[in-house]
């Protein structure tokens, strides 16, 4: 039925179609907050409107795409296949982003087919995942896409031709679940000239990490490696780690010289934030743990640490991080409770010596997660109370049926800060 | 004297003149937030009163109280106040002045408010005038038929 006109003639002069006639670059913005799907549905609006939505400069297609009511799986699949067919063929212009990520996509020859035209138009923002199912193989229409400024992979298996020297204009690079061969690795690495972030977590393929990579600020990783190790990487400014595997402290680990620590800290004069998760500060402490570094960290605000309180190498590595962080100013403190009781020769940590010569610590907030009451993880605490002195807040949580003795040993240490918020979180 | 100097400079005045005629007094750096204002700027120093001839003292006002106040709890309390014609109005403002903080919050709320309704419901909330034939309309609908699944019942 067509809109009556009639009386309303005057009213459509009072309130006018304003948003037909906006500029084409903000009906994009407007639309881009909206899915695909809502998108498209604006075709219908008005002649005017019919190829409104063409000119959307990032698609993504994801599980809003289809309703969930088709139940059947195949139709699923061949339905989702069909509407990005359907997209991909009427748009017009520039496409800067692409994502596809649905749950029931499994690696199909028409991702192919997609990524091949996506290469040709030329897309900037490159997100894949696939959430079921085998890895799947990247094209290797891909690797000769140099538009790409960032690349998102989720449960896939990359292997560069021979001809692949790299992505010339890559900022962001995002590989989660993926395999992929040592060289492959390292070739793809250093031949990305401007990467900028690193996000690598759950890799297979690979064990040996050497980062080469001159303007890279970013780098999270997460996974099983035997050995890391940092080159030309001064920009590096925010750094959390991973290592996903335990090992026997007599299996040597030490990468190269004598301190694991020394050789890490290196390569990162700049850094500002890092997080040492699962067994790192293990794998970090191996070798000579040295009391002072060769230059101090004193970019560092921000340091998190995953701690085995019953190995004194790794209490050593982490009194060595604060010592030699002058400016840190939050600190994250969390207990790993190992599975076996470590059959500890006990030898109780040597705090005199610690105390001996510690520089003033500017710490203002801690956090201290997973810690039941032993005495190093008591003694820890009692250290950090008694030497920061504009310390102003410090939460604690404990593990799980921890009981009531570790808040009256919290109560009873000295603070050297006034200020002083200590909270328990139960 | 030269603390003196740099406290004028901050609190420095220029006045923004709307399509209407409404005059408004703003402080540099509230200016300079606007692009196109800053751009006036860069090219003549000494101006004192610039005219914004696309914009009416009402939107403008609303403009230059946004950028005073906006942070995240602000931004999410403004778009209710205003009607769609209002919002349009100072996306194309807020367009012409390139103050992206504020278009970007203008297009998230404008998008809000016609999520999952019917083409029906969005021509009316727009004004917009549906010169699609039945037949054509009826096309439409079919060839993009995955896309009408699952919408409002208005």
């Amino acid at each position: 039925m067509r809109r009556e006109q009639s009386q309303s003639s005057c009213m459509t002069d009072a309130e006018p179609d304003i948003i037909s006639s906006l500029p084409g670059h903000i009906i994009d913005h407007i639309l881009s907050h909206l899915s695909i799907k809502e998108a498209v549905r604006t075709s219908v609006l008005s002649t005017k409107w019919r190829y409104k939505w063409a000119t959307l400069p990032n698609l993504v297609f994801d599980s809003q795409c289809i309703s969930e009511t088709s139940e059947d799986l195949l139709d699923i699949k061949s339905k989702l296949s069909r509407i990005i067919d359907h997209v991909l063929l009427l748009h017009s212009g520039p496409i800067r982003k692409f994502k596809l990520s649905h749950r029931e996509l499994i690696g199909v020859t028409d991702i192919d087919r997609w990524t091949l035209h996506l290469t040709r138009r030329p897309v900037k923002e490159f997100v894949l995942e696939i959430w079921k199912g085998q890895r799947y193989k990247i094209p290797t229409c891909l690797f000769s896409c140099q538009g790409l400024h960032h690349l998102e992979l989720f449960n896939c298996w990359l292997k560069p031709p021979s001809t692949f020297h790299g992505f010339r204009n890559l900022k962001s690079l995002d590989l989660q679940h993926v395999t992929l061969a040592q060289d492959a690795f390292e070739n793809l690495i250093s031949s990305c000239p401007l990467l900028e972030r690193l996000t690598l977590m759950n890799f297979d393929g690979f064990n040996h990490l050497n980062i080469r990579s001159p303007n890279l600020q970013f780098f999270d990783i997460g996974g099983k490696f035997d050995d890391i190790s940092f080159e030309n990487t001064s920009q590096l400014a925010v750094v959390s780690i991973g290592l996903y595997v335990n090992f026997e402290s007599n299996q040597s680990r030490l990468h190269g010289h004598s301190s694991n620590l020394v050789e890490f800290l290196i390569c990162l004069p700049r850094i500002q934030r890092l997080e040492i998760q699962s067994y790192f500060l293990k794998y970090l402490a191996m070798g000579v743990v040295p009391v002072k570094l060769p230059t101090p960290c004193i970019d560092l605000s921000y340091l998190s640490i995953r701690i085995n309180f019953n190995d004194s190498k790794e209490i050593s590595a982490a009194l060595c991080l604060l010592r030699n962080s002058p400016n840190l100013r939050e600190l994250e403190i969390l207990a790993r409770p190992e599975e076996q009781p470590v059959p500890i020769a006990h030898h109780t940590y040597c705090w005199e010596e610690v105390c001996l010569s510690w520089p003033v610590m500017r710490v203002q907030h801690v956090r201290i997660d997973g810690i039941s009451g032993i005495k190093p993880e008591l003694d820890f605490v009692n250290f950090l109370l008694q030497y920061s002195p504009v310390l102003e807040k410090m939460a604690v949580k404990p593990a799980l049926n921890t009981g009531p003795e570790l808040v009256k040993d919290l109560l009873r240490f000295r603070r050297a800060s006034t200020r002083a918020e200590v909270t328990y979180l139960d | 004297m030269a603390e003196e100097k740099s406290q004028a400079s901050s609190s420095k005045m220029l006045t923004l003149k709307a399509s209407d005629g409404v005059l408004f007094e703003v402080e540099l750096n509230i200016a300079k937030e606007m692009k196109t204002v800053q751009a006036y700027i860069d090219d003549c120093e000494d101006i004192e009163t610039i005219p914004i001839p696309n914009v009416l003292g009402k939107h403008l006002a609303i403009v230059i109280e946004y950028i005073k106040k906006t942070n995240e709890e602000y931004d999410a309390e403004f778009e209710k106040q205003w009607n769609m014609d209002d919002l349009q109005l100072l996306l194309l403002a807020a367009n012409y002045l390139n103050i992206s903080g504020l278009q970007e919050c203008l297009c998230k709320a404008i998008a809000k408010r016609i999520e999952n309704k019917s083409p029906e419901y969005v021509r009316k909330v727009f004004n917009i005038e549906n010169d699609h034939s039945p037949e054509e309309e009826a096309k439409l609908r079919k060839e993009y038929k995955w896309a009408f699944e699952g919408v409002d019942k208005d």
